[in-house]
């Protein structure tokens, strides 16, 4: 039981695919927009996340690259098809995925000012470059770029295996203004990065020899947190997993957010998600390359003295352009995220229990901007998304979106948030567009959960 | 049917109705990458004094150098390795003719593969000699781990002086191909 516990958390953590932030993002008044925005109005005054199901979300998208680039069954040879993809790419594309899963979320309300939410979840996060040039030099070799010099800062990747645990506050200030915060602790179980790495690899005609090859400012490294303990790989599922659960490297993050009604109607929000670092110091290994080297070839003095070139040559190469392995800690930030938006409600005004002065009223229409933005190793990433909401009745509610982002500007979007008794159920799936060919799709987000919410 | 029903099936049969073009991932086993590397080899620079020594004084008519190359011993490139390409420029400023012979040895000193000899005539500044290696034709090459240099003038009779000026230049260079699958 206990083995298909853990490959069924291991199938939902890596499998599932969803989740665009920006179109849960104040959404249905859902207990996980609070994940979002600690500063998002709720209007209930408990909810009970169904555990391992009321939050399954993972994002994944690619830029200059779709599925069916390169694994089309068209009959074009893959070396060509290959061939094309590396030559459109540049160094700023990437691929990303982002999983995550809650495994115990809850909230209750403490007075008609403040209400209280915390839980448990599991995320993956990952997003890799395109080293171009390395993949160029790996593929074609030296040969065909004389002079061309090859950059070590593409190589540029980060890998996290987290849980979290939280705990927040979304506090009623006046009837206007809405703030609310939250704490995290970090638990990785897995970290992998390499970034802000320098240096150049040069191949020139030279004047000594045919040729000179310049390994110039390099500082490459490496960093791994989580997969090795005592020189040996870790090989035990059930490790990463329970290094989630505080035994792992730990961290600490908060997230702030507000809402605030400029009237009944028109409403501004914005919030900061994931402001936080982990402290990576155990099961470190790590591998650091640095220095400068220049190689023309093996010069023969033929002087008698039976030289020993080569040991010589290692000795000079290990010197000056020197390679270590080390076991020293490090700190990484979270990558943070913003949000803002601005929602302007209209329609018929309704209100959801009678005589309960915790739930607000609300109208059946809304529409507004969102702007979303992650800080990533290169440069933010930016989705810009524009929505409207409909009510159709206190229990169900329906979000159409339509999102620019650096995969597409084609995103349109869909949510459904409904309830029955208790039981509140919800899916938010983006790109609709795209299901009618998935593999044509630069990115594919769907998210959903089940909610018991006590009013 | 309930609200909780519809949505449900109106979610589901979304996911179920998307779609697919065919994919085919087994075409990834067809991939092949085939980098060619370009590495500068061995080098010198002798002027006439350092051959007076060997040639004209000693009354040897040969001087060598051996070195190490250990390239081979890198599994990567033993395993897919295709071909060698060696390319050797010369410059020969003096009035004498030399003879340039390079041997790939094993760990035993044994004679894995011998370069056709370079004969440099004199005042030649502008020898150039390739000589292409495949590994198919030529696969105990892999074994090689020491490069014999060998230097011989052409004439005896003429020794070389300290009087002599210019040198004798050798550079080399080796081109790797390279073939391998995913």
């Amino acid at each position: 039981m206990k083995q298909i516990t853990l490959l069924f958390i291991c199938f939902l953590n890596f499998v599932c695919i969803s989740q665009n932030r920006p179109a849960l993002y104040d959404f249905a008044a859902l207990p996980q927009t609070l994940l979002l925005n600690p500063g998002a109005d709720v209007n209930y005054n408990m909810h009970i996340g169904l555990p391992l199901l009321s939050g399954l979300s993972a994002d994944i998208g690619a830029t200059n690259f779709v599925l069916s680039d390169i694994f089309a069954a068209d009959n074009v040879n893959i070396n060509d098809k290959i061939t094309n993809f590396i030559q459109n790419t540049d160094a700023r594309d990437h691929i990303k995925i982002n999983t995550q899963i809650e495994v115990l979320s809850g909230g209750f309300r403490v007075d008609r000012k403040n209400y209280i939410s915390f839980g448990f979840y599991q995320e993956l996060d990952a997003i890799g470059y395109f080293p171009k040039d390395v993949l160029d030099l790996a593929r074609k070799g030296n040969q065909p770029f004389l002079n061309r010099s090859f950059s070590a800062s593409q190589l540029l990747y980060k890998v996290d295996l987290i849980g979290v645990i939280h705990a927040g506050i979304s506090r009623k200030v006046n009837e206007k203004l809405i703030v609310g915060g939250r704490v995290k602790l970090y638990s990785s179980a897995v970290n992998l990065e390499s970034r802000n790495n320098t240096g150049t690899i040069t191949t020139n005609l030279g004047e000594n020899n045919i040729f000179t090859h310049r390994f110039q400012n390099l500082n490459v490294n490496f960093r791994t947190a989580g997969i090795v303990e005592n020189n040996e790989f870790i090989r035990e599922p059930s490790t990463y997993l329970k290094n989630t659960f505080l035994a792992g490297n730990l961290g600490l993050g908060v997230d702030v957010g507000f809402s605030y009604k400029v009237n009944p109607q028109l409403q501004f929000s914005g919030s900061l998600i994931d402001f936080g670092f982990i402290n990576y110091n155990k099961n470190i290994d790590n591998t650091v390359t640095q220095g400068d080297f220049i190689f023309d070839g093996i010069d023969l003095k033929f002087n008698g003295e039976n030289i020993n070139y080569w040991d010589e040559l290692d000795e000079v190469f290990k010197e000056q352009l020197d390679t270590e392995k080390n076991e020293e800690g490090y700190v990484s930030l979270r990558p943070a995220k913003l949000f803002t938006a601005v929602k302007y409600s209209f329609g018929k005004r309704r209100s959801k229990v009678c005589y309960n002065n915790n739930q607000n009223n609300y109208y059946t229409d809304a529409f507004g901007a969102q702007l979303f933005s992650v800080f990533r190793p290169l440069a933010p990433q930016i989705a810009f998304t524009g929505f409207y909401e409909k009510a159709f009745s206190n229990n169900l509610r329906a979000k159409l979106t339509y999102t620019v982002d650096d995969y597409s500007y084609t995103n349109i979007g869909l949510g459904v948030s409904a309830q029955i008794w208790k039981l509140n159920f919800y899916g938010i799936l983006d790109n609709i567009t795209a299901l009618s060919d998935l593999s044509s799709a630069n990115s594919v987000s769907l998210q959903f959960g089940f909610n018991l919410i006590f009013n | 049917m309930s609200i909780f029903k519809k949505t449900s099936y109106l979610i589901f049969s979304i996911f179920l109705l998307s779609c697919s073009q065919t994919l085919d991932f087994e075409q990834i086993n067809d991939y092949e990458v085939a980098p060619v590397f370009s590495v500068a080899l061995v080098s010198f620079a002798l002027e006439a004094e350092a051959l007076d020594t060997f040639i004209g004084i000693s009354s040897a008519n040969e001087i060598e150098e051996l070195t190490e190359f250990r390239v081979f011993e890198n599994s990567f490139i033993r395993d897919n390795l295709t071909q060698l390409g060696f390319n050797f420029e010369l410059v020969n400023q003096f009035n004498r003719d030399f003879n340039l012979q390079i041997t790939l040895l094993d760990d035993d000193d044994n004679t894995i593969h011998e370069f056709q000899e370079l004969n440099i005539v004199a005042n030649n500044i502008d020898f150039k000699q390739e000589e292409i290696i495949t590994i198919q034709q030529n696969p105990n090459i892999i074994n090689v781990t020491q490069v014999l240099l060998s230097v011989r003038l052409g004439n005896t009779s003429l020794p070389i002086d300290n009087l002599d000026s210019g040198f004798l230049e050798l550079k080399s260079a080796v081109t790797v191909h390279l073939e391998t699958s995913i």
